[in-house]
């Protein structure tokens, strides 16, 4: 038995150099997204990838289901996207639906982090545990040391709380509020801000306004994935820090001239001389 | 080493033998190997920070290039294990009947340092098993003065066990620290060829070109009809004096007894070889190996001052006569040993040591480049084959394994947001994985002729043991990287800096007893 033969062996280099050839151009093609549609021809298409932290929520896109959130799937990448805008809703049972209107480009990724709030957001009120026996729903009998750390959070020579960011990075991005007006700043110019300070992929602001005049901003603090503030007018609320239709805002606490602070992690209102700690967020 | 003769440069072993601008020629040669691998390697962390874009078209080429790499490989593979069965199934003592033969002598020399009885005997004890005239067998056991008197005393035990079955059989010991030499196998065995001509070749009228000396490793245990398959090939072959023969090294002796990672490693150097003998133009001697001892004495025998003798004897061979010199496939195995140690991190560390000194062969691209040089006589064509032939391997051995299975990845690091954000970052894992992905069906090729290649399955070993045979090429994409490209880039790392490395013996053992000679 000969040895592979010259020719033969040729055959195989060649015939492989050709598959090589052929396949190199479309597969570069195709990992930068052009995808052949029938009707149209080749197009330039984008994605969408959404990250969804909870399980059991449902994601659809433009109205069809794309799948559901759980344990192993919190990720929900969809290629082969015309450039155009598309409708985002998440459900979950017991969240608020959350909705995003995302723009597509062409050879980009758009990407979104849903952000679920409970339908329920509860203040529990705190009760200085010297003064108080026991707990009931309503309230909670809390240590008289942390009680009074809660407490004192709101002296005026405690004006601020104590920082908790969350999902934000405190050098580049900031709370900013002039004349009532709410925004969360972009600080780092060399740096492109995350997608939520981009109406679309490719074009990205520095400055997303939260509260920008039905009411007075008093002070906000980053909290849950968001930005936690106060008004003159209607209490304290809770929204999405998200330049592209419709984040989500929730109202915490309906009551005028209530005020509240972040200490250590948790979010403290104070009504009047009462604490009360929102929790489910 | 004198200028005035025509290959004065025909030994020389690291830039430190020269002097001069010769010294600065082949000192920017050895470094070049090491240069090509690191370049390409800092080019991809580069590109990944700098031009993301690129380094991830860069990463889907190597990926399509690898899947084709694979199944051109793979092809040769399959071809050459068809052909090893034809050969193994093939009377050789009958084809030989239609040539003279009768005046061939083989002197096998069998160089031997530290090894126990058994592995010694079972080798020789290989030789007695095979289908050939022992009388027209000389066997040289090569002995180093450095291991001591025991050592010398398991030799003369050889010796006395074995030595009436044969022709002639001697045991050499090889002085230690001769000027000129490191220790290691080529010095060894270069001191035994040398003996071997004086007492027996001149002692009994064999005339040199009559002679082939098989150079094995002293674990080789032949199979039974390789001295008359040997014998063929070089009575039929065109140019019998310009011609090195080389056979397939399977590493079966102690299959069985391997580890799953050496098991896998052994199998990838055989199929590598045997891949290699379908491509004899990029073929050069390696391991266990069998030259005609005429061109052998004329080019002064194995250089004795360098680590990768085996293939460095064909280089000396090719440039000593001018480009006129081939290696013959002989698609005939030997049977050696995996690599066993007494527990699993001893085998990955002895590993790791012999594939760092094998891919030290990287130390012939000097050699070549500057004896290309010297010896205008070699056609170019035959220059430029030889070195891009050796170049090209010795880049992509340790490259590919590193961009595919680990620097290729960087852009999805360190790309930064504007290149996380495109398609393509999320599309180059997929493409990427899709392609080395459909390349695992190589090491089904691979997995499948291991199989058949295998020794039956001893009676203590389950049926399980042989699922495991299978299983194992997982394990290949890791091996790759952590056995072959790291040491690869090690060894080539060390001729680059200078810190030339010295001769590692890997350790042989046995298990089980000596063969019976009676």
């Amino acid at each position: 038995m000969q040895p592979l033969s010259k020719r033969r062996r040729r055959v195989y280099l060649y015939g492989l150099v050709a598959v090589f050839i052929l396949c190199l151009p479309v597969v570069m093609f195709y990992a930068n997204g052009y995808r052949f549609k029938s009707g149209i021809g080749f197009v330039r298409t984008g994605s969408v990838i959404v990250s969804i932290s909870k399980s059991d929520a449902v994601l659809s896109l433009n109205g069809a289901q794309i799948g559901t959130s759980g344990f192993l799937r919190h990720n929900f990448y969809v290629d082969n996207l015309a450039p155009g805008s598309y409708q985002v809703l998440v459900t979950r049972e017991g969240d608020h639906p959350w909705h995003r209107t995302l723009i597509v480009e062409e050879e980009l990724v758009t990407d979104a982090q849903v952000l679920l709030v409970p339908l329920e957001v509860t203040s529990v009120r705190l009760i200085d545990a010297t003064k108080a026996a026991s707990s009931t729903a309503a309230t909670t009998t809390t240590p008289h040391a942390t009680y009074e750390k809660y407490r004192k959070a709101f002296l005026p020579s405690n004006a601020t709380s104590t920082p908790i960011v969350a999902l934000h990075k405190p050098t580049s991005e900031i709370i900013a509020v002039k004349s009532g007006n709410l925004s969360i700043l972009w600080t780092d110019a060399e740096v492109i801000p995350p997608s939520r300070f981009c109406p679309s992929p490719s074009d990205c602001a520095s400055e997303i306004l939260i509260e920008g005049g039905k009411q007075n901003t008093i002070s906000a603090e980053f909290f849950g994935g968001g930005v936690v503030y106060t008004t003159k007018e209607g209490g304290i609320f809770f929204e999405e820090i998200d330049i592209r239709p419709e984040p989500l805002s929730v109202q915490l606490y309906p009551v005028r001239g209530a005020d509240f602070r972040v200490v250590d992690g948790r979010l403290i209102v104070k009504d009047a001389n009462v604490l009360y700690e929102i929790t489910g967020l | 080493m004198d200028p005035k003769d025509t290959y004065w440069y025909l030994h020389i072993g690291r830039a430190s033998d020269l002097v001069g601008r010769d010294r600065i020629i082949y000192r920017l040669f050895e470094m070049l190997p090491g240069v090509l691998s690191i370049a390409t390697l800092l080019l991809f962390i580069v590109l990944s920070f700098k031009k993301p874009v690129w380094a991830a078209y860069l990463t889907i080429v190597f990926s399509i290039y690898w899947l084709l790499k694979t199944v051109y490989l793979s092809a040769h593979l399959r071809y050459n294990f068809k052909r090893v069965q034809h050969n193994l199934s093939i009377d050789w003592n009958d084809r030989l009947k239609n040539l003279s033969h009768q005046d061939i002598t083989h002197l096998v020399i069998f160089p031997f340092y530290t090894e126990g009885y058994q592995v010694v005997a079972e080798s020789v004890h290989g030789l007695l098993a095979s289908k050939y005239d022992h009388k027209r067998i000389a066997v040289v056991i090569a002995a180093e003065a450095r291991a001591g008197k025991a050592q010398r005393a398991v030799a003369d035990r050889i010796a006395r066990d074995f030595s009436s079955h044969f022709g002639a059989f001697i045991v050499t010991e090889h002085p230690a620290d001769l000027p000129g030499e490191i220790p290691g196998k080529g010095s060894n065995i270069s001191y035994a060829a040398e003996e071997a001509r004086k007492r027996i070749l001149d002692a009994h009228n064999i005339p040199y070109e009559k002679t082939l000396v098989s150079a094995f490793d002293i674990d080789t245990v032949v199979y039974p009809q390789y001295f008359s398959c040997l014998t063929w090939h070089f009575l039929t072959s065109e140019r019998p004096e310009r011609t090195s023969f080389q056979p397939i090294p399977l590493y079966n002796n102690n299959i069985w007894e391997a580890p799953m990672l050496s098991r896998v490693i052994a199998y990838s150097s055989s199929f590598w070889q045997m891949i290699q003998q379908e491509r004899p133009e990029r073929l050069a001697t390696f391991s266990s190996h069998a030259v005609p001892f005429k061109p052998l004495q004329e080019v002064g025998y194995w250089q004795k001052n360098v680590v990768s003798e085996d293939s460095r004897i064909f280089w000396n061979l090719f440039v000593r006569y001018d480009g006129d010199y081939d290696v013959v496939p002989l698609a005939y195995p030997v049977s050696m040993d995996a690599n066993v140690a007494s527990n699993f991190w001893k085998t990955a560390k002895n590993i790791y040591l012999q594939h760092r000194r094998w891919t030290y062969g990287a130390e012939n691209i000097p050699y070549i480049l500057f004896a290309f040089i010297k010896n205008p006589r070699i056609p170019f064509g035959k220059k430029v084959r030889a070195a891009f032939v050796q170049i090209e391997g010795f880049w992509s051995l340790t490259t590919n394994p590193l961009v595919l299975f680990a620097v290729g990845w960087l852009p999805l690091i360190v790309g930064g947001r504007a290149f996380n954000a495109t398609v393509l970052s999320y599309n180059l894992p997929l493409v990427a994985k899709g392609f080395l992905t459909a390349s695992l069906f190589g090491l089904l090729v691979s997995a499948a002729i291991a199989m058949r290649l295998a020794p039956e399955r001893p009676r203590e070993k389950t049926r399980f043991h042989t699922l495991l045979h299978f299983l194992q090429w997982i394990l290949v994409p890791l091996t790759m990287v952590i056995f072959s490209a790291i040491p690869g880039l090690d060894s080539q790392m060390r001729l680059m800096f200078g810190r030339y490395m010295g001769f590692w013996v890997t350790p042989k053992s046995r298990k089980l007893a000596a063969p019976d000679v009676s």
